[in-house]
């Protein structure tokens, strides 16, 4: 809502993105899909972990630790969205994580380098890293971000 | 902000927390010697790892075959004496090709350049799907093996 000419106007789009029930779905789609995400990893560790270190991003000894960790802050992030507590903790977090996958996904395609993600399955295919899934992190992390703000927004 | 920061902490606890207690539950190695080589192992747990005095101990044996999981020029360079050559670019490609070489009884000994290299495990994950058992992976490799000073040729490429 801004002033102009002494009255206040409103902006539909801006309007849109703070709603509730807007940012209601957008928790429960968020959370769903990290728990989803995380439990998928934490199934197939090993595999994960494989996939990590084709990324060949990571020290060599930290790919461990990192696989095993990283589906944690998933789950328990997309937890706590989708149970409405600690949103804002939970929607930075996530945001951050998508921005470390979209990162090391332009890293892989920097180099000319294309293999499956290692990320979740949609409609059972694991998709490749490509810029396709860069833009499906940066569409995930700009949906994160507008919880956060709108919380945000909402508590000052 | 601070409220913000307070629950990133809270979160992050409980993520670190649950993550090492699966660690601990699952006794999976934070910190192994060679990751790649860890990881392999624990997937496929059939396939046994040896190193360069468990080789010598076994590769003079008739049923024995080694194969060499490098490029044909490496091989070329220098191998292990009496080791045939499976690329394992071309092993990816064309496995049946190179099936006929042994026998489903044989004891496959895979290496490659050691360590890191990942070309034994292409082969031996390749294998062992193919129906054969009795896999092992040299993990040390050639250059182990050559610094060594054990029996090795070479052929002109």
């Amino acid at each position: 809502m801004v002033i102009l000419n002494g009255k206040k106007k409103d902006y539909p789009m801006k309007k849109f993105l703070f709603n509730k029930i807007w940012i209601r779905v957008l928790q429960i789609f968020l959370g769903i899909l990290f728990i989803y995400s995380g439990i998928l990893k934490i199934l197939n560790l090993f595999e994960f972990s494989l996939t990590v270190a084709k990324y060949g991003i990571l020290p060599e000894k930290l790919i461990n630790l990192f696989s095993t960790m990283l589906p944690f802050f998933e789950v328990v992030s997309g937890f706590f969205l989708l149970s409405g507590f600690f949103i804002q903790g939970a929607s930075l977090i996530i945001s951050f994580l998508l921005f470390i996958f979209i990162a090391a996904v332009v890293y892989v395609v920097s180099k000319g380098l294309s293999f499956e993600c290692g990320c979740f399955e949609i409609l059972g295919k694991e998709p490749k890293t490509g810029v396709l899934l860069i833009l499906r992190n940066i569409i995930l992390m700009v949906l994160s971000l507008n919880v956060f703000v709108s919380k945000l927004k909402k508590q000052t | 902000m601070k409220r913000t920061l307070l629950e990133i902490l809270i979160i992050s606890t409980i993520s670190i927390i649950t993550g090492f207690s699966y660690i601990f539950l699952k006794k999976i190695e934070i910190f192994p010697e060679s990751t790649e080589i860890y990881l392999f192992s624990k997937k496929y747990p059939e396939i046994k790892l040896l190193n360069t005095d468990e080789v010598l101990k076994i590769y003079k044996k008739q049923n024995v075959v080694i194969i060499d999981a490098r490029d044909r020029i490496s091989y070329s360079q220098g191998h292990i004496k009496d080791a045939i050559n499976i690329p394992y670019d071309e092993f990816e490609l064309y496995p049946e090709f190179f099936l006929n070489l042994f026998k489903k009884d044989n004891q496959l000994i895979i290496y490659c350049e050691g360590g890191y290299c990942e070309q034994s495990f292409i082969v031996a994950e390749g294998l062992l799907k193919k129906g054969f058992k009795n896999i092992y992976v040299y993990i040390d490799g050639y250059p182990e093996w050559e610094k060594k000073g054990l029996p090795h040729e070479k052929v002109p490429f």
